[in-house]
């Protein structure tokens, strides 16, 4: 469908005669092996063997440390370990890691988040049931950066099943993230990678509302992947600092829009918009109690441009209170 | 000495008299109250089982309060094969002196109650086991735990008091404030209990367990154990609980705050328990009231706002309270308005 897209990757079909096995876990890294340890030893306790998975680090030219070193300690050659030629930045190594999959089911795990037991089995079997869907993805479980947990993601229905509605109520916010989600490379050879116009937040976003707009997609009710939230981290950002970040989200919704049933889309989008808008609101107020003045103002800006309410003045009111 | 000779003749809670010499004594005494809950009983037994160090070390009993729904007495024999203890109260005797015989019937050195319909996660046991090895002066030691439904899925974690395990510092101010703990994340040394004495009588529906671990925290170090090892469940037809619309719950908990001020260090008790004030009052007005009138009971949301008024009146809870007040003025409007026209159309 958009194999000609100039904003997306191009995944090709895999060759005929390659082995494909039915998983491939994709795991980008970028100067974060400490975490890398703990992310492989989730997966390979859960190996149901070569045949059948296909695991591999994908290394975005990591300059602090050395994840081929922990790939070699905890892979013994199980998992095999691919490094950029330079830094890429981060939406093209996972480009990378989407092209180099073999696999039927594609699942991209951030070197620093981590998947609870069960997680591939669960997803197998969805895929296995439901051949419709062209997405997985469980609820997920934050955790800091010592690995404490700190939050559940909302429990959206009480029972595993083929969502209905997702694709009105994806547009509205990001319900999930990344390490949650299984996707078919099939998936992907129609519907191209990430979005390259978008440089610094939302990309991932903008995957899920349109792999949501061409397929069913399916939510498993229980909490298997935990992902790192690294949110108190990267207010020391560039974009966030800057404002970029929501210029980037903002692109996001715009796009997410031609994708909408178009009775709905403009309410939706406005939706989302201010969606974005109370969130960068509250990383406003993260910005001012780090003493970054000048961040908390780019944050207010940005956020009054996505979308201005009655709802998002309300909330900024409460930012200087 | 002083503690033990007040808890020995406290009129509202019972003492427990150490085990006698002799008598076998394992580490663990898991006791498990239950009450109509025999079908959660069954994953709470398998929890512990799937743990267990074996009958010298642990002992596995099932109090039950005369349940009259269900079996329980099946399940444990199903599941615990001999090896679970059964004990039936001869008549249903309410929760807290259910506890109460847990605590009678425990012959461990530490003790973990464990509600019927909770659960533990693995690991549970050792890592709080080795935390009482390690640290003989603690008098408790707890973990952080899950919330879950009636189906089992995970809702909430509970706060991360502090980003490793350890003591706790300053916990009894803490503790003071707010409850922070779930029944089923503690343990606590049987010879605690003995001191001080088992959960008072005196309360109608809840906040006995939150004075009971403030008690314990006036007199003995408390571990915290980072890891969310215990499952606590919570009910959506406890939303509609007759306490809550009588407002007996708000009334139990500020007696739990009047029983506590003594325990506090003098100098800022008072400072304690208005911020203990002001924590419930603001929780009924921001969950009890608005959950009655999901409901549609304008008088328990009208109750839930009076008791939260009668617990505090710092400016935050005005403030609350009025403008939740307004909601209901509103509704109320509405609803005689459609019952005048109602009658109208009637005559």
């Amino acid at each position: 469908m958009n194999d000609q897209h100039s904003y997306r990757a191009t995944i090709l079909p895999v060759i005929e005669g390659v082995n494909r096995p039915l998983w491939s876990v994709m795991i980008p890294t970028y100067n974060c092996a400490e975490y890398l340890r703990e992310t492989l030893a989730s997966v390979l306790a859960q190996d149901p063997g070569s045949d059948v998975m296909q695991i591999e680090v994908v290394d975005d030219y990591s300059t602090k440390d050395d994840p081929e070193a922990v790939v070699q300690e905890l892979g013994q050659g199980r998992v095999s370990f691919y490094r950029q030629p330079q830094n890429v930045g981060y939406i093209k190594n996972f480009e990378t890691c989407l092209q180099r999959s073999r696999g039927k089911l594609i699942h991209l795990l951030h070197s620093d988040d981590h998947v609870r037991d069960s997680f591939y089995h669960k997803m197998q079997t969805a895929f296995e049931k439901h051949p419709e869907i062209g997405a997985a993805f469980c609820r997920h479980i934050c955790m800091d950066e010592r690995g404490n947990w700190n939050f559940i993601s909302a429990l959206i229905e009480t029972e595993s099943c083929v969502l209905s509605n997702w694709l009105e109520r994806i547009a509205v916010k990001n319900y999930l993230q990344t390490p949650t989600i299984v996707v078919r490379r099939e998936v992907y050879e129609k519907l191209g990678g990430f979005d390259r116009r978008i440089k610094s937040w939302g990309e991932d976003w903008e995957m899920w509302v349109r792999i949501a707009a061409n397929y069913p997609v399916w939510f498993e009710v229980e909490p298997l992947a935990v992902y790192r939230d690294n949110r108190l981290g990267s207010l020391t950002n560039q974009s966030m600092r800057t404002g970029k970040n929501v210029q980037d989200i903002r692109l996001a919704a715009e796009i997410c829009k031609s994708y909408l049933p178009q009775s709905k889309a403009k309410k939706l989008s406005r939706q989302a918009r201010e969606f974005w808008a109370i969130y960068a609101l509250g990383d406003s107020e993260k910005l001012i109690s780090i003493g970054d003045l000048s961040g908390a103002l780019a944050q207010i800006r940005e956020a009054l441009r996505c979308r201005l309410s009655f709802r998002v003045i309300k909330r900024l009111i409460r930012v200087f209170i | 000495m002083r503690v033990m000779s007040r808890s020995e003749q406290h009129p509202y809670r019972a003492s427990l008299t150490q085990v006698p010499d002799g008598e076998s004594r394992p580490l663990w005494s898991v006791m498990i109250p239950t009450y109509n809950c025999a079908e959660y009983l069954r994953e709470t037994l398998a929890s512990v089982l799937a743990q267990d160090p074996g009958p010298e070390v642990m002992q596995i009993e099932v109090v039950d309060d005369r349940s009259t729904l269900d079996d329980p007495a099946a399940v444990v024999e199903e599941l615990g094969r001999g090896r679970v203890g059964f004990y039936q109260q001869p008549y249903n005797v309410g929760y807290i002196r259910n506890f109460e015989t847990c605590l009678l019937r425990s012959r461990g050195q530490l003790i973990h109650l464990l509600h019927g319909d909770d659960c533990v996660r693995d690991g549970f046991y050792s890592k709080l086991q080795s935390a009482f090895e390690k640290n003989s002066e603690i008098g408790a030691g707890f973990c952080r735990h899950i919330g879950m439904d009636e189906k089992g899925h995970w809702l909430w974690i509970s706060d991360l008091e502090q980003s490793d395990s350890g003591i706790l510092s300053n916990w009894l101010e803490r503790i003071a404030v707010k409850q922070r703990i779930q029944t089923p994340s503690i343990v606590v040394r049987r010879d605690v209990y003995e001191k001080l004495g088992g959960f008072d009588r005196r309360f109608s529906c809840c906040g006995e367990d939150w004075e009971m671990w403030v008690r314990i925290a006036a007199h003995y170090p408390v571990w915290y154990e980072v890891k969310p090892l215990a499952m606590y469940r919570i009910h959506s037809k406890s939303l509609s609980r007759m306490s809550t619309r009588t407002g007996a719950d708000m009334r139990d908990l500020r007696m739990a705050i009047e029983m506590m001020q003594p325990y506090l260090p003098a100098p800022i008790a008072t400072k304690l328990s208005n911020q203990a004030r002001e924590y419930w009052a603001l929780f009924a007005i921001r969950h009890l009231a608005p959950k009655m009138l999901n409901l549609g009971d304008l008088t328990a949301a009208n109750t839930q706002i009076q008791e939260a008024l009668k617990c505090s009146h710092s400016l935050k809870v005005i403030k609350e309270s009025t403008r939740l007040i307004w909601q209901i003025g509103n509704l109320w409007m509405k609803r005689t308005g459609s019952k005048k026209k109602l009658f109208k159309t009637l005559n």
